[in-house]
């Protein structure tokens, strides 16, 4: 009838893709449920990843905008009795036993003066702070330019930020100029904003630290660094401990409250969402597994008859599995898709900002759907084993 | 319908069988439990022979047929089919002694129903080497489905569907055509049909061990062996091409109109 065909597995790979295509498409109305199964658990899943990998990304970089981690005060039993300490080199402040912690500091000197806006002699004490960094809301104290305050002067004012309450006490609004008294000393500084924090901050006047130095009369001196160090608790507790080495005269302290609770608050969220995650992809696969079952229940005379025509149990199974498998990925890539989308908007609800696409979250989903695809096929593998003797026979 | 010739029209009778026997059953015991379905089974089948396997339901012949063709394993005996004795073969090794040896014809045709009739035919290519849709689509030609490549079992008659089975049973040229009662669920026309193609193949030398209860189709035959609770109880060789015989007595043998028996008691009185 014709010639014997020679083994050639790679030709036979367009009669393996036409037979994957007919399993897929024999029953569509099972193909729709498989795929909703596998497409939902996939979006669920990606969403919960995607949120638990934002969180971790969220915790580690917006908390830390919160404030400082570490204090460095000056030693209470220390030989400056007014509170103030001499400020360190910046290299002493460096984290040298680990270069991969960043770290962000802000030097402050508080003083008190007597301020009293231009052309007024009614004058208020005032807590000014001399302030090295960035101050919370505003631009840096020494990038703005003077001409922004547009003065009435004949002598160059400094720059100064003052906090609501104490410009609604001074009746002193945005460009307007304020004369500060300490003891002897005078300065003049223009008003470039009005900061309102809801907290102290509001009660205070800002100005560059050099400024207060000299409004103070202390050169050098200062009342505390702010330090933001990223990093886990370890690290930080580590960074710590390097900086009591170098600042023998200051006292280091760890807000270590701040730091665990933040480790806490991750290892809770990040355990919910991956024990979340785990119950959606046993769900999922439990539920592909019963429409499994049932499609193993009509393949049994197919794969009898497959066995007895010369079909090999793995190369059924190959079949087999392949389908599972591609389901899985349509699946996996569909509801991946949708799962991170909808990250997004449970991120909204949740935390108040939408949850970042977190790419790496996507092939995770996309591989973690396919092996729930091809384990929830564990009927079909059964199948490979049947006798087609005893399927024909009718007792299996 | 028309059907081309299956072999070569130069080929106009069904050689004499003869030589080294194809098959040689020796002793064959199967046992279900406490059932014995083949009670120590023994005969050979020579090359080209077409062999009618009869007797009542529950005899034993889809047993012999099944083990014969690998699908189930002998409880004790010897099957050696072309020089190997299958009953050692393991699992991978009657995987290929199915694909490559055996042709199988159901009663119940077994298509797979999403597969059209042309794919029903590669798959036995498939997993017997590579896949060669002209040869499948000439193999259906031949058994008068050229028009029906494309349909699927649901959309093909009992007949079409029969013939399907048997272009996929013949696709890899099996040494060994196994086929179980093939006209079991066609009619009168389609049975003839049927029939008709395994003459062809008959003709064309192809072995044939064909389970029937219908003795109009056992007559096509060149023998014919029956089984009766799990034991041989005749067995008879004939030519359908020529006259019946008659027994000594001047009785045809009984029911089959074969000339010889080989058993003790060929003809009745």
């Amino acid at each position: 009838m014709s010639s014997p065909r020679s083994k050639n597995p790679r030709s036979n790979n367009p009669m393996f893709r036409r037979l994957v295509r007919r399993l897929l498409f024999a029953n569509r109305g099972r193909l729709f449920v498989i795929l909703l199964a596998l497409s939902a658990g996939a979006a669920v899943s990606a969403a919960l990843l995607n949120l638990q990998t934002d969180a971790k990304h969220r915790l580690t970089t917006e908390f830390r905008s919160f404030g400082a981690n570490i204090l460095v005060l000056p030693k209470s039993s220390g030989t400056s009795s007014d509170g103030t300490m001499v400020a360190p080199a910046a290299a002493q402040l460096a984290p040298s036993l680990d270069p991969s912690l960043t770290i962000h500091s802000e030097t402050l000197l508080y003083a008190i003066a007597n301020a009293n806006p231009a052309f007024s002699s009614h004058s208020l004490p005032v807590v000014v702070v001399g302030y090295s960094g960035v101050m919370p809301g505003s631009a840096p104290l020494d990038s703005l330019d003077p001409q922004q305050a547009q003065l009435n002067s004949n002598t160059e004012p400094v720059l100064c930020i003052a906090g609501q309450q104490v410009a609604a006490r001074l009746n002193a609004k945005s460009r307007d100029r304020l004369s500060l008294h300490n003891s002897e000393r005078h300065l003049d500084c223009a008003l470039t904003d009005i900061l309102r924090t809801g907290d102290a901050q509001d009660g205070q006047i800002f100005l560059s630290l050099s400024d207060v130095q000299k409004l103070a009369n202390t050169p050098e001196k200062i009342s505390i660094i702010q330090i933001n160090a990223s990093g886990n608790a370890t690290q930080i507790e580590q960074y710590a401990a390097q900086l009591r080495q170098k600042l023998p005269d200051a006292e280091v302290r760890p807000l270590r409250q701040f730091s665990e609770a933040q480790a806490k608050i991750y290892s809770r969220i990040s355990g919910l969402l991956t024990a979340s995650t785990a119950l959606i992809l046993i769900l999922t696969g439990l539920c592909v597994m019963a429409a499994m079952t049932n499609i193993a229940a009509e393949r049994k005379h197919d794969v009898g008859m497959m066995k007895a025509i010369g079909g090999s149990a793995r190369g059924i199974l190959n079949l087999f599995l392949t389908e599972a498998a591609l389901l899985g990925l349509a699946g996996g890539l569909i509801g991946a898709a949708a799962g991170i989308a909808l990250s997004m908007a449970l991120g909204k609800a949740v935390f108040g900002i939408a949850a970042a696409p977190r790419l790496i979250v996507y092939p995770i989903s996309v591989t973690l759907t396919v092996i729930v695809a091809i384990l929830g096929a564990y009927p079909l593998r059964r199948l490979a084993n049947v006798r087609p003797a005893t399927i024909f026979r009718g007792d299996a | 319908m028309t059907t081309q010739p299956l072999v070569s029209p130069s080929v106009s009778l069904a050689p004499a069988p003869q030589g080294q026997p194809q098959v040689l059953l020796e002793n064959l015991v199967k046992e279900y439990g406490s059932l014995r379905a083949l009670g120590g089974v023994s005969f050979n089948i020579l090359p080209g022979e077409w062999i009618a396997l009869m007797g009542p339901s529950g005899s034993g012949k889809t047993t012999l047929i099944n083990i014969l063709g690998g699908l189930d394993t002998a409880t004790s005996g010897r099957i050696v089919v072309n020089g190997q004795d299958i009953t050692r073969l393991n699992e991978s090794e009657l995987v290929r002694y199915r694909a490559e040896r055996i042709g199988f014809v159901f009663q119940q045709f077994h298509l797979v129903p999403y597969l059209t009739a042309l794919e029903n035919v590669m798959l036995a290519q498939y997993f017997h080497s590579v896949t060669d849709e002209s040869q499948a689509v000439e193999a259906l030609k031949r058994v008068g489905l050229g028009d029906r490549l494309d349909h699927l079992p649901a959309n093909l008659s009992g007949g079409e569907q029969q013939r399907v089975a048997i272009a996929r049973a013949l696709i890899n040229q099996p040494k060994l055509i196994l086929a179980d009662e093939p006209t079991g669920n066609l009619d009168e026309a389609n049975e003839e049909i049927v029939i008709n193609i395994f003459r062809e193949l008959h003709k064309s030398s192809h072995t044939i061990l064909m389970v029937t209860h219908d003795v109009d189709i056992a007559r096509n035959a060149s023998r014919r062996i029956e089984l009766t609770h799990g034991h041989l109880t005749m067995d008879t060789t004939c030519n359908f091409l020529e006259a019946p015989k008659l027994c000594p007595h001047g009785k045809p043998f009984p029911s089959s109109g074969c000339c010889t028996s080989l058993d003790s008691k060929p003809c009745e009185p």
